[in-house]
């Protein structure tokens, strides 16, 4: 068997490659020799794939990115029932194959093997939410046609019965022609079952298409399925592709970021490209939408499927979500709440973090004074002391701001909260240009920089999320109010302002104002000039409302927080080593003292800070 | 007072009729529908990277949607799951209303 193109190689553009390359790497019982298997865990956005590549890998995991594109790739690994090894992929969310954000087309390149460094997984876990069985299906109808060994993981099956949804598990296998394992990953339900099955994937019956096209629509399509196994793909997977080129691609929207993307856009220009046009003509003559074929017919299978495996108690009663968000998204409530929320995060972040940070600082300055007593005055202890330990305290001082931050962050994701505040600020954030989903960022650029920019990782657009990242240094962190204070206690004198204000602090929240002010007077500008083009309209699944799991939020505070010291920390440190030599070289007698009161050497105070900021505006 | 705050605004369908009566008008935007509304999609007007994203999500031509809120943009009950779509999206979908 021959290994299909190498990941790395240049895209055949206009060539008209297909999406699907062929792949065709060893696939049988390989695994089992080489002591590894590979598995990718895929899925619709919400459906716990998360906590449940957590439940099964524990916490031996690995986070990177995939190369080129700043999608995350976590992997992990755990110990097979049959003692191979087994490795498992976190996927990004997607809610289908076709490719509509940077994390869908890395999704669809590692399923297809055609990932740069990332070989084809041998076995997929694709998680279901059983809340939502009917739009998770969708994906699953695709990626059965992907002919790849394929096990389903049918997750929340307890938030389904509470919700008096039964499913019938025997029946769903039945009419998948896959494995199914009901698992709560939350509570570790299971995972056992669901690793078993993982090992036995390979020795299955591959999963193929389960309905038939009707005869005019199979006739319409077949020369662009015969033109597609030309260039090389199986049959299923041409018929896969087949089906989903029928709609019109645009590319508008697309960023040739990946390899599956740059692939359907040379399609447009082929030889490819004139079936399509001829078997959309056929179509539409046949009374078809050729656009909307692809959602109907899959979602005819998944209505007959769903009617023969699920059973609901009492069909339009008001979930416990839907009575939340009644309060939740209430026009007065709403925004009330909304506001509350932020008011606590913030609080959260600038007073609980206090004490931990102050508790920082002082291990910081023990170490500080006793590296100081150990070595003999000089440039190496002048070095240690004030050019390595004060830039590894710099950045370590904030770690209790940004654990806090990003534990919020992952309460408000993982409850299901984040969505519904992106709907509720669209609307305004719309106005300067940015997405809902752009103000959390922004307010978390309050606490630091690094963090916010870490965080518009969930915008999907890259004009929207660059926009983003653009501004969300304008707004005053957390770093800065040291500077702040020092500068109004020196030029602002403490008179009453309306007889009950400070113009002190009047003008510290003028300050702030005045940061956020021009934050989103530069998003409007850039909307307008560099960045050009509408913001993405919106569309977004409202999860249903959960319980969030204190593991998940551990795993994933713990991975943002050490992202944050390599990538952030190393630049820190190396820029306050860079400071210290500036500061201290060529060396200059009296001004020395100088330095020691207000330089980079005397890390307790302001200058610190404009480091961490020099950096975040890098990072 | 709490009863009257969260208590559901039934809008005419497509302006005209009660929400209980069949609505009299052939086709009109998804925008037009108010509360509590059910249609059927007719076509999705939109970029086709949103309008393939839409029908992955379960609004796709001949698709059953039901309005739960339509105070900022929508809410949607399409499939068992809840949408949220912006102003500019519902006014690119056309709809037949239903009768609930």
């Amino acid at each position: 068997v021959t290994v299909g193109a190498p990941a790395g190689a240049s895209a055949p553009v206009g060539a008209g490659a297909p999406v699907i390359a062929p792949t065709g790497a060893p696939i049988d019982g390989h695994a089992a020799q080489h002591g590894t298997l590979r598995v990718a865990l895929v899925g619709n956005p919400n459906t716990g794939k998360t906590t449940l590549f957590n439940a099964l890998t524990g916490m031996r995991q690995r986070v990177a990115n995939f190369a080129g594109v700043t999608v995350e790739r976590v992997e992990g690994s755990y110990r097979g029932p049959d003692g191979c090894r087994v490795t498992v992929l976190d996927l990004p969310g997607s809610y289908s194959l076709s490719p509509h954000t940077p994390d869908e087309a890395i999704a669809l390149d590692v399923l297809l093997g055609r990932a740069a460094d990332v070989p084809l997984p041998e076995v997929v876990v694709v998680v279901v939410d059983a809340q939502n069985l009917e739009r998770n299906l969708f994906l699953l109808s695709q990626l059965l046609e992907l002919g790849r060994p394929l096990v389903v993981a049918l997750n929340q099956a307890d938030a389904a019965e509470a919700d008096g949804v039964r499913i019938d598990v025997v029946e769903l296998i039945n009419e998948l022609g896959v494995t199914v394992i009901p698992t709560v990953a939350t509570k570790g339900h299971g995972i056992d079952r669901l690793r078993h099955a993982i090992a036995r994937a390979q020795g299955l019956p591959r999963p193929a298409r389960r309905f038939e096209l009707p005869a005019p629509i199979a006739t319409a399509i077949a020369p662009v399925e015969d033109a597609l196994e030309r260039e090389g793909l199986s049959r299923p997977q041409a018929a896969l592709e087949a089906l989903m080129l029928l709609a019109p691609a645009s590319s508008e929207f697309r960023v040739p970021s990946s390899k599956s993307e740059a692939m359907s856009l040379a399609t447009r220009n082929s030889e490819l490209g004139t079936l399509l046009y001829a078997a959309r003509a056929k179509l539409s003559a046949a009374g078809f939408n050729p656009a909307s074929l692809e959602a109907e017919l899959r979602y005819q299978w998944i209505t007959g499927v769903v009617d023969r495996t699920v059973t609901r108690a009492s069909r339009h009663s008001r979930t416990t979500t839907d009575r939340v968000d009644a309060v939740l998204l209430h026009r007065v409530w709403g925004p009330l709440i909304f506001v509350a929320v932020m008011a606590l995060m913030f609080q959260a972040i600038f007073s609980w973090a206090q004490p931990l940070m102050e508790g920082v600082e002082g291990i910081l300055v023990g170490i500080g004074g006793a590296a100081g007593a150990l070595l003999p005055p000089g440039d190496l202890r002048s070095l240690i002391v004030d050019g390595v330990i004060a830039g590894v305290g710099s950045v370590l001082v904030f770690l209790p701001q940004i654990a806090i931050l990003f534990l919020f962050i992952g309460i408000l994701e993982d409850s299901g909260y984040m969505a519904r505040a992106a709907l509720i600020m669209d609307r305004y954030m719309r106005r300067v240009g940015l997405h809902g989903r752009s103000f959390i960022p922004l307010i978390s650029g309050y606490a630091c920089a690094v963090p916010a920019i870490m965080s518009t990782r969930t915008i999907e657009r890259p004009a929207d999320r660059l926009a983003t990242m653009m501004v969300v240094p304008l707004m005053s962190c957390s770093a800065r109010l040291p500077v702040y204070t020092l500068l109004i206690g020196a030029f602002v004198p403490s008179v009453a302002v309306l007889g009950i204000f400070d113009l002190q602090g009047v003008t510290l929240l003028a300050m702030y104002l005045l940061g956020t002010i021009t934050a989103l007077g530069v998003a409007f500008v850039f909307r307008r000039t560099l960045l050009k083009g509408r913001v993405q309209p919106l569309i977004l699944e409202l999860p249903p409302y959960r319980i969030p799991s204190p593991r998940t939020l551990l795993t994933t505070v713990a991975h943002r927080a050490s992202v944050f010291l390599r990538r952030a920390g190393t630049i820190i440190l190396a820029l306050s080593i860079v400071l210290w030599a500036l500061a201290s070289y060529p060396k200059a007698g009296p001004r020395s003292e100088v330095r020691g009161a207000w330089g980079v050497g005397d890390w307790q105070h302001g200058p610190r800070y404009s480091v961490l900021d020099t950096a975040a505006t890098q990072v | 007072m709490f009863k009257h705050l969260f208590k559901r605004r039934r809008r005419a369908c497509c302006q005209f009729g009660r929400a209980d009566e069949p609505c009299p008008v052939a086709a009109c935007p998804l925008a037009a529908c108010g509360n509590g509304h059910r249609a059927v999609v007719v076509s999705v007007d939109c970029p086709a990277a949103e309008a393939c994203r839409l029908r992955a999500l379960g609004v796709y031509e001949g698709a059953k949607v039901a309005v739960v809120d339509s105070r900022n943009g929508l809410l949607l009950q399409v499939r068992g799951s809840r949408l949220a779509i912006g102003p500019a999206v519902a006014a690119a979908i056309t709809v037949i209303p239903i009768s609930p």
